[in-house]
């Protein structure tokens, strides 16, 4: 089991499984599928069933737009530290979509790139094999102010308020 | 005669550096003169010591380069482990002193 | 210029304090190199041929005398005792120990000073215009503009990790003098019919080994929509720019691959999306800025210029530095000084520490202690008054900073090169100075006029050697350093990418090839026409004939 690190009050207590796409999965079983299987089963889970999708980077989070019925949690791959795209997928999901559900880093989850991932909207984090808990805490206070606005800013501010929002979502 | 030395950079301080090997002992010197020298067959065990220098975080990057030993001076082939070894080639005062070939 | 408030001097104290827990990591082996390199990057630290590098912004190329004397104890305190500026508002500490980096950031914080994101896979630091608030043909001051983007783009969650690095420029000119035209975005301040500014947008241009003039995106951006688009640029690039090779990544290869409508396309559809977002700027944050940037108190101009005008009539060398390094400034009674880099004997762009100090003092007492960067190279300073002007000539002469080859061909833009570059596969300094000590005759220079030459060490192309009128590129060939020649670049208005005239030379005949270059102009040249303009009326045919006679 990966280490786990949730921030914002999520509760990451679920034991999903990460479900291959021929994968049989008991109707009652938290299950996580891939972008491609959650649209082909028509993209809604059935009421009382945890269901989470995953998403690659190179996946377009606008084809969930209506298709998080039932979502309770999206999985975002890092495929190496280097990896950008998942950061702009989880702020689509978060500003356009408004998904409200658990958005989880998965791969190369290293401890300084947490803070970043958690101003996009990430809240629950498999930090990579290695990774120190403690480190990845304290990392993700490094900062407690930032210049970009935060998510959920109001329009009436001015720039300079916004600027200086503080923490992202 | 043509042979080998490994170099590196040193991990806190990043300057060039040379393996000088003492029986089971590594050691990394600025100096490529007391560079210890590789040939075919011992090239690969020096590697293992490198390896092993850069996860106990001395060294970053090592690698093997070719030098030329001629009355006992080692001088690499390269132009590039020429400057890595002796220093850069501008003219002009802020150009720093050429490391020492002491 | 602008001034650091509580806010900005606590990001970045946290800023410098996670570096130093990263480097700590990292010298307890915690962190590994592969998973440290992206973190040093972001603060400006590489691992170069010699040693470690720190690159440190110059944020549109504005510097305050204290921050220049900072750079200078800096210098010698950590490094061995100078710095080079570089080509991109940035100036390079070349041999600092990593162990003593995060001690160097905090005394660059304390004179408002930061390497953040000088290097790495993420937007770099936003460069201007040189001239900006005193140059006479300016639309609008553009340093505002860029600091409302650098403090956006300052550890942008979403864009840390972009698919490459990411360059902006702004001019607010009539006329480029920040190579709009070669950055991934390029932006030009304009006014509208109404009077109203905004600004137009360029993207994808760049250099490199595949070398592209920007393509007009925008014509005209409301001013309050900035941020805003360029969020819907940055998000689309993030996720569409190429990952998978490196010398695909850039902006410019997706622009090429989706062809600008499609790209602006989706632009526009991101952008729908953002506009009225928070980011969209009211007029007051617009001018919270730009009362950072007052314009200084300027004093009347003196009436009596005599001494000005009597050293013009009677020394030459103060006549000739006077109509070449000092430009008119829209303040009347004062004037622009370039101080040039370029000395002979010099590396390009190295200042050693005292003559930081030095160009400090002389910009307080000749200015408001203010020194500009330019990205050739060089520095200026902005607010002379002209009655001044001779007696600030005597004291750069003294200091070997009047140099007036101010845009002429031994003002030569050379990255480091593999003297000092990791990736350089051949030298650049080294060509420079003997194309320089070849060039000596000032006479002779000043009759060649206007032509820029530009000496980059591999393909990377840091000198923008593929927009020079003479670019010249060394690379490699079997262990050999050999140089190829361009001729017909230009990086301002009229931008263009140099055409090679033939192989590659070795070294050491570089600076008759780059003389026989200038014999074929001098011979082709009608009246008194720029090399640029005769090479584009007769062809590279002349040039041809002499370099590989």
């Amino acid at each position: 089991m990966p280490e786990i690190v949730a921030i914002n009050g999520a509760k990451p207590g679920t034991d999903w499984l990460f479900a291959e796409d021929d994968e049989v999965v008991a109707p009652d079983r938290p299950a996580v599928f891939s972008l491609s299987r959650w649209l082909e089963a028509g993209g809604r889970g059935d009421a009382g069933l945890l269901r989470g999708v995953r998403l690659d980077p190179a996946d377009d989070p606008a084809l969930l737009t209506g298709r998080l019925d039932g979502v309770a949690m999206v999985a975002l791959h890092f495929p190496d530290l280097n990896e950008g795209r998942p950061y702009s997928q989880a702020r689509f999901l978060r500003a356009e979509l408004g998904f409200g559900g658990e958005i989880r880093a998965r791969g190369a989850v290293l401890a300084d790139q947490l803070l970043f991932m958690a101003r996009c909207g990430f809240d629950v984090f498999e930090l990579a094999p290695g990774v120190d808990r403690q480190v990845a805490l304290s990392a993700l206070s490094a900062f407690d102010i930032a210049y970009q606005p935060a998510l959920a800013a109001g329009n009436g501010d001015t720039l300079y308020n916004r600027l200086r929002a503080g923490r992202g979502a | 005669m043509t042979a080998s030395v490994i170099t590196a950079s040193s991990l806190a301080l990043g300057h060039v550096v040379y393996l000088r090997q003492e029986g089971e002992c590594c050691r990394w010197l600025s100096d490529i003169q007391a560079a210890t020298l590789f040939g075919d067959n011992d090239l690969e065990a020096a590697m293992v010591s490198a390896a092993a220098a850069v996860a106990a975080n001395e060294i970053v990057d090592p690698y093997a380069i070719a030098v030329d030993v001629r009355g006992g001076r080692i001088e690499p082939l390269s132009l590039r482990e020429r400057i890595r070894a002796h220093g850069p080639t501008v003219a002009g005062d802020s150009a720093p002193a050429p490391r020492s070939a002491a | 210029m602008y001034r650091y408030d509580e806010f900005d001097h606590r990001l970045l104290s946290q800023r410098i304090g996670q570096f130093r827990d990263q480097v700590a990591r990292r010298l307890s082996g915690q962190l590994d190199e592969d998973a440290f390199r992206p973190l040093r990057l972001r603060n400006g630290v590489y691992l170069q041929l010699n040693a470690y590098m720190l690159r440190v912004n110059i944020p549109y190329g504005l510097l305050s005398s204290r921050q220049l004397r900072r750079l200078a104890d800096i210098a010698e305190r950590y490094d061995r005792g100078y710095g080079h500026f570089s080509t991109r508002q940035n100036i390079q500490f070349n041999w600092p120990r990593l162990v003593d980096i995060p001690d160097m950031l905090a005394e660059l914080a304390e004179v408002e000073m930061h390497a953040m994101q000088s290097s790495g896979n993420c937007i770099r630091n936003i460069t201007a215009d040189h001239l900006a608030g005193i140059a006479a043909d300016e639309v609008a001051d553009p340093r505002p503009y860029c600091e409302i983007i650098r403090q956006w783009s300052t550890l942008h969650p979403e864009f840390s990790f972009l698919p490459r690095k990411f360059k902006i420029a702004v001019s607010g000119a009539a006329r480029d003098r920040a190579a709009v035209h070669v950055h991934d975005i390029g932006i030009r301040i304009r006014r509208n019919e109404a009077g109203e500014i905004g600004f137009h947008i360029l993207v994808g241009g760049g250099l490199g080994r595949t070398p592209v003039i920007g393509k007009t995106l925008r014509e005209f951006l409301p001013e309050a929509d900035l941020l805003s688009y360029l969020e819907a640029v940055l998000r689309v690039y993030n996720r569409y720019g190429r990952r998978d090779n490196k010398y695909k990544a850039r902006i410019k290869i997706l622009v090429n691959d989706l062809g600008i409508g499609a790209f602006a396309a989706l632009v526009e559809e991101e952008w729908q999306r953002l506009r009225h977002s928070a980011l969209r700027l009211g007029p007051a944050d617009i001018e919270r800025m730009k009362a950072h940037f007052p314009r200084p108190d300027y004093l009347p101009p003196v009436n009596d210029t005599s001494e000005y005008e009597a050293l013009r009539r009677d020394d030459p060398a103060f006549d000739r530095w006077a109509e070449n390094a000092v430009f008119s400034h829209r303040q009347p009674g004062y004037g622009i000084v370039m101080v040039s880099l370029k000395r002979s004997g010099r590396p390009t762009g190295d200042m050693r520490a005292d003559e930081m100090r030095a160009l400090a003092r002389l910009a307080e007492e000749y200015g408001f202690g203010e020194i500009r960067v330019t990205h050739r190279q060089n520095l200026v300073l902005p607010d002379v008054p002209l009655h001044r002007l001779p007696s600030l000539w005597r004291e750069l002469t003294a200091l070997d900073l009047a140099m007036p080859n101010h845009g002429l061909l031994s003002d030569i833009i050379a990255c480091p090169g593999m003297d000092y570059c990791a990736l350089a596969t051949a030298r650049s300094i080294p060509v420079a100075q003997a194309i320089a000590e070849r060039f000596d005759d000032l006479d002779y220079l000043h009759d060649i006029g206007d032509l820029s030459l530009n000496i980059s060490g591999c393909i990377n192309s840091c000198a923008h050697h593929n927009v020079a009128n003479i670019g010249i590129l060394g690379v490699d060939k079997r262990g050999q350093e050999v140089y190829q020649i361009t001729l017909g670049g230009s990086s301002g208005d009229d931008a263009a990418i140099g055409k090679r005239i033939g192989p590659a030379l070795p070294a050491e005949d570089v600076p008759a090839a780059i003389e026989g270059i200038v014999e074929a102009f001098l011979a082709e040249r009608e009246g008194d026409e720029r090399f640029i303009d005769t090479y584009r009326r007769v062809g590279d045919q002349p040039f041809k004939e002499r370099v590989y006679a």
